[in-house]
């Protein structure tokens, strides 16, 4: 299933904006000096793979099916947020689109790759352009934070120096607001501050693709700000992101896609803009039940999806 | 379903998690040998895997290997020279402290105290999602985690059946000295008179391998955990019976081997 549309583009778009666009489709600008370029028809644009491809995907656990008939691309460069009612199987698809289940039916590629086939070593290197934060942090109980982090990068980032490493982390670190204490294990911190250091854990190595398991759920506001600040700028880098949250704020700021669950199977994936504004009741009372969890908002709850509405979250 | 389908089902279920088992093991040798040929980034762990298993059980080894050697002492003096056979203690010693109990009871304190631990261990890992952390990160559980493991526990099993060869006949020379008073000399030239190459190499190769086998049952069974944390004991206990029953098939086929 691909999405049902494209991302809408901004209502009322800025002139110099609009150039840039055009500037970046090919189109000429209007400026005679400036070198005359093909017209956009005659070129081929291909289109962008897929950062996951999920095909006739089905997991079932102890005689029940957790996920069904699930076929999704996930577009690259892009965030997707998968929402559902608990129980729906997003963390199930989540862990699917990483490669971390392997499924009963069907297969999975990330970055084009069928992780069920590949070598060993490819599938590091594979892992390694990947990024993973758990719900529940999953830190190495028997490493320090510091440790924790270090980790991923002597595995993979031989590149490094570790004064680089040192500072990559501080700067990371310092920019989550994120515990000083790194020489302390995760049992000695806040659920909080292991959130934080599990998400710094899986950005640390500059991953493609950035999987988020509710990844704001017990860190407080501030931290949450400056977390959600942090996937912006990852996303404006193209960073694939793709997230299972409850939080209006994720889904608003930083949705470019939205997959709807319900029992394991998926009901609507479309652009925030279509989902947002989707009329079927089904769509409009899960995404309800989901936001409402989470949002106090004294309004529409829809609303909250709705960047253009959305002047509480802003 | 009838009682031959029951009998069916539960034999390809056995030949299934045999296989997988193999598989299991096939993997950790591959994974032990690049843990080795490559970067050292988990050579913190088979440090620690040495303290723990090693030298942290030393004072329970050196505790029984020298009662052990005591009592062989006490009862072999009460009893071969009633035979006229007083010689043959030094024999005695060395196939039941040499050959056969020092492997074998170190094993056991081994399994009991490390192999616990390490499925325990293992357990609480894939609980609470540790292992997926691994996986999803690109650093290989079983090199990472495993390899370590099985190297530390070889090696320190290995280093206790030394100590558990020293203390043991250490102690039996101390009681001698109560019972039987014989000079150092006089002790030890018996000892090594009894001893041959085949005793050292058999004493050798089964702790290595009751190393190899204590690390791979505890750590296959730690990793077979699949959610909830009441399995964890589940597997703990079979890690020991499982682990202890290997153990005996094993000494008795090495010993098959060597001295028939």
């Amino acid at each position: 299933m691909e999405p049902d549309d494209r991302p809408d583009e901004p209502e009322s778009a800025d002139p110099g904006q609009a150039e840039d666009l055009l500037a970046a489709l090919g189109g000429a600008p209007a400026d005679d000096t400036a070198p005359v370029s093909a017209p956009i028809e005659d070129r081929v644009v291909e289109p962008e793979p897929p950062a996951c491809r999920l095909v006739g995907i089905a997991v079932a656990a102890d005689g029940h099916d957790i996920l069904q008939e699930v076929s999704i691309d996930l577009p690259a460069h892009a965030c997707t947020v998968i929402m559902g009612p608990s129980g729906s199987g997003k963390s199930t698809l989540l862990k699917t689109a990483a490669g971390l289940i392997v499924p009963d039916t069907g297969y999975v590629e990330i970055l084009g790759t069928d992780p069920s086939h590949a070598g060993d070593r490819e599938l590091e290197r594979l892992r390694a352009r990947n990024g993973f934060v758990f719900q529940d942090d999953a830190l190495w109980q028997n490493l320090s934070l510091l440790q924790n982090l270090t980790l991923p990068l002597q595995y993979h980032r031989h590149d490094l120096a570790s004064d680089s490493v040192t500072e990559r982390i501080n700067r990371l670190v310092g920019e989550l607001g994120a515990t000083r204490r790194l020489e302390m294990r995760p049992a000695n911190v806040s659920a909080g501050e292991r959130k934080i250091i599990s998400f710094v854990r899986a950005i640390v190595g500059d991953p493609e693709i950035l999987f988020l398991d509710e990844p704001t759920t017990s860190v407080d506001g501030e931290h949450a700000d400056l977390m959600i600040r942090k996937l912006k700028e990852l996303k404006e880098h193209n960073i694939t992101l793709v997230a299972v949250t409850h939080d209006a704020r994720i889904a608003s700021q930083l949705a470019d896609y939205v997959i709807v669950l319900k029992e394991g199977r998926v009901l609507r994936f479309g652009s925030l803009h279509e989902i947002s504004r989707s009329n079927e009741p089904e769509i409009e009372r899960i995404l309800t039940d989901v936001l409402s969890e989470t949002a106090t908002y004294d309004g529409d709850i829809l609303e909250l999806l709705d960047p253009d509405t959305n002047t509480y979250l802003t | 379903m009838g009682a031959i389908e029951r009998i069916g089902a539960a034999t390809i279920g056995r030949v299934r998690g045999l296989l997988y088992a193999l598989g299991f093991m096939v993997d950790v040798f591959k994974q032990t040998f690049r843990f080795v040929t490559r970067r050292k980034v988990g050579s913190r762990v088979l440090t620690m895997q040495v303290l723990f298993t090693g030298v942290e059980a030393l004072s329970v080894v050196a505790t029984i290997s020298l009662s052990l050697g005591a009592v062989i002492v006490i009862q072999g003096l009460s009893l071969l020279p009633q035979f006229g056979q007083g010689q043959l203690i030094f024999d005695v010693l060395i196939i039941v402290i040499t050959r056969e109990l020092g492997p074998l009871l170190t094993a056991v304190i081994v399994t009991a105290r490390s192999g616990t631990a390490i499925s325990t261990e293992l357990g609480n890992m894939v609980i609470s999602h540790e292992i997926e952390a691994y996986v999803v990160t690109g650093i290989n559980p079983i090199r990472h985690i495993v390899a370590p493991r099985f190297i530390g526990v070889t090696l320190s099993t290995l280093l206790l059946n030394l100590y558990f060869n020293i203390f043991g006949l250490l102690g039996s020379f101390v009681v001698t000295q109560f019972v039987n008073p014989i000079p150092l000399g006089e002790y030890l030239n018996g000892m090594l008179a009894s001893l041959s190459l085949t005793d050292v190499v058999s004493s050798v190769v089964k702790s290595i391998v009751f190393g190899a086998i204590i690390a791979l049952i505890a750590t296959y069974h730690g990793l077979q955990v699949e959610r909830a944390t009441t399995e964890i004991p589940v597997a703990a206990i079979r890690s020991v019976s499982h682990g202890i029953t290997m153990l005996i098939i094993a000494n008795a086929i090495i010993t098959l081997v060597y001295y028939i």
